[in-house]
Order: structure tokens, then sequence, then C-alpha cells
């Protein structure tokens, strides 16, 4: 399902059990046994992998937490960014939308 | 939590430092491929769009310069004195044979005096910085020698040594016609100088969108048409030259595609 339009009740998840990781140094690869496709995550896009994991969360929450997560600033980290690393896995099929 | 998480300072550096390229657009999942001939890829789906109108001129030689100024074009032929103060004005210059030949002029007319003598070539060799134009006061200067494309062409580097530039006795064809023209001062009546069909121009406009993907075949070849097919060409080359400083628009999302072909 895809990222966008959104709504902000809406809550997302990483669910591990869909998915199998492969850690190669700084780079994981991400087998989905929905899709049977493999990507690239590096290691920004690792953690917010790990961050839907941890459990459900609306686009908001994720926006407003990632940077925290990351140990980072929040300018460091836009919200246009999170919003845009949400989609490209979401776009893959590594995160669901399920029932709040 | 993954062990990944578990992390030293050196951990978050890197991953801070890739934090920034995501910033810049860089895309953070790449998906491999499923076959040879059927890229599925995030990366590939990057897209930048031009913020400004852009100007790319091509000359005989395969040079190139993007910039934003306008070029007067009347049948097929551009104002002489545009092209020199694009040329002085361009964001970047690209040096010989970089514009492969399709891009090029289909012909470059020798230019004798086809505005009645006001020819505003590069006449002026090095030796004699004035020339032997007679219309110098019509004319604009010469382009600034010191242009970064000018020391890494040749094979040491000198300007003068350079085929069909500056080396020569003013009467270079593929840079405006003969410099050795009579000037006779009456110009075309506005005094600008005249029209060579030399270059071709490429245009490409404000917010134009343009997808990297578009461009590359099933098998990942490049297959580069169009203004926006030169446009990514220039930016490749600038790739190659620069690396990813952010100043080209679209760097970064060619850069992404250019990685990923790497590791097939």
């Amino acid at each position: 399902m895809s990222a966008g339009p959104n709504n902000d009740d809406w809550v997302w998840v990483a669910n591990p059990d869909h998915y199998i990781l492969h850690e190669i140094g700084d780079s994981t690869f991400a087998f989905s046994r929905v899709s049977g496709t493999t990507h690239m995550l590096n290691l920004v896009s690792r953690a917010m992998l790990d961050y839907l994991a941890e459990h459900p969360k609306t686009l908001t929450q994720i926006i407003a937490g990632f940077a925290a997560y990351l140990e980072v600033p929040p300018e460091e980290c836009p919200s246009g960014v999170v919003r845009r690393l949400f989609g490209e896995l979401d776009e893959v099929g590594l995160v669901e939308r399920v029932e709040p | 939590m993954s062990n990944i998480q578990n992390k030293d300072g050196d951990f978050l550096a890197r991953r801070r430092q890739l934090l920034k390229l995501g910033a810049a657009g860089v895309p953070m999942v790449l998906t491999l491929k499923a076959s040879a001939t059927q890229p599925v890829h995030s990366a590939l789906d990057c897209a930048f769009v031009i913020p400004d109108e852009v100007t790319i001129l091509v000359d005989y030689d395969g040079k190139a310069w993007m910039g934003d100024d306008s070029i007067r074009e009347k049948h097929g032929k551009y104002k002489t004195q545009d092209i020199e103060r694009f040329k002085s004005n361009a964001d970047y210059m690209f040096p010989d044979s970089t514009v492969p030949e399709r891009f090029r002029p289909d012909e470059c007319d020798t230019g004798q005096n086809d505005a009645n003598g006001n020819d505003c070539g590069w006449g002026n060799d090095i030796d004699d910085p004035v020339g032997d134009n007679n219309d110098q006061d019509s004319c604009p200067a010469d382009p600034p020698r010191e242009t970064p494309w000018f020391e890494e062409e040749g094979e040491d580097g000198e300007p003068g040594n350079r085929p069909n530039d500056y080396s020569g006795n003013g009467n270079d064809w593929r840079h405006g016609g003969g410099g050795n023209g009579n000037g006779n001062g009456n110009g075309n009546g506005n005094g600008n100088g005249g029209w060579t069909d030399c270059y071709k121009v490429y245009k490409i406009s404000r917010n134009t969108t343009i997808t990297p993907a578009d461009y590359l075949s099933g098998n990942g070849n490049w297959n580069l048409n169009g203004a926006n097919g030169l446009y990514l060409l220039l930016a490749g080359k600038y790739l190659d030259t620069y690396g990813n400083d952010g100043g080209f628009p679209g760097i970064s999302c060619l850069l992404s595609i250019l990685n990923y072909l790497e590791m097939q």
C-alpha cells in the first residue's frame, strides 16, 4: 500500500516475519518474502526499518521520532527526508499498513 | 532492535553522513533487479527538476557551454556576439570532444564575412592580442584564456597548441569566420557582429523534470537524445571530473543510478 496520500489515523509497521535480513558491512540486504525481491539498505534506511519494526506508528509519529532514534539533532533529519525514506521502504513493500 | 544499533562514534558519523546524502536526494534503498532485461530499481526512479531555464551551446569540436543567457537565432544561425557573451558568462564549460557528433552542428559555414565584413570571430591569437580584425570596437573581447578546460586539453596544456583555436592567424573558421575580413564598420546596422552556424543551441525550460531512467535501455545502456539527453550526458561528464559536489542540478540522482549500474 502506498504511503501517499496518507492519513494521520493510519499506522504503519515493518513486520520482521515478512523479510529476511543479511548484513554485509554497513549494508543490509533485505529479502522480502512478500514480493520475492531483494533490497539493499544503507545505515539510514536500515535504521528506519528497525524503527518501524519496533511497533506500529502513524506517519506523524514516525517523522517526530526518527531523529531521536538516530540520535541526531532534528535539524539534521528534516521531515521531508524522513517522509521520503519512509516512502522508499513503503514503495518496495517493506512497510505495511496495519489496523490501529 | 538490531545489533546494528549497537553503535560507536564512527558508526554514528557514517550514518549521519548518509543522512546528509539522503537530504541531498540520494535514494536510501536500492532494489536489485530481477533480470538483465528487467531493471526494477528504486534508484532508477529518481528524477530532478531543472530550477531555471538552461541553455547549452555546442560547437563543431564538441565543446559545450551551459548557462542561462539568451542567444539570438535567425535562419539557423546564431548571433556571434551573443555566442561570445554566452561563453564568457557560462556556468559550466566542457572541453573538446565532450559532446558526441550527433549533438554538434551539422555544418559549419566558413563564415567569410557574411555580415558585411563585420566579423567578430575569435581572430586574436596569443602573440597578437589585438588580432587583425579591423572592427574590434564592435566586437566583444576574446574569451578568457584561463578557462578550466583550456588547461585540460592538449598534450602539454598549452592553449597555443590547440587545433582550430587561439593559435591561429585569426582565420579560425570554426569560431566565427575569417578574422581578416575587411571589417568596413558598416556591420549589419547595429554593430552587433555577424551570424554563425558553427554552433548548435539546446534549451531546457524552467521546471522541466528529467528522469534519467527514461534514457536507460533494458540492458542498462544509455540512450541519450534531445536537450534533456544532452544535459544528462554533460552531467555525467561533470560527475567524472568534479564528483558529486552538489552544484550541478541532478547530479545526486544521476550518481545513484551510475552507482547502481556499477554494482550490476
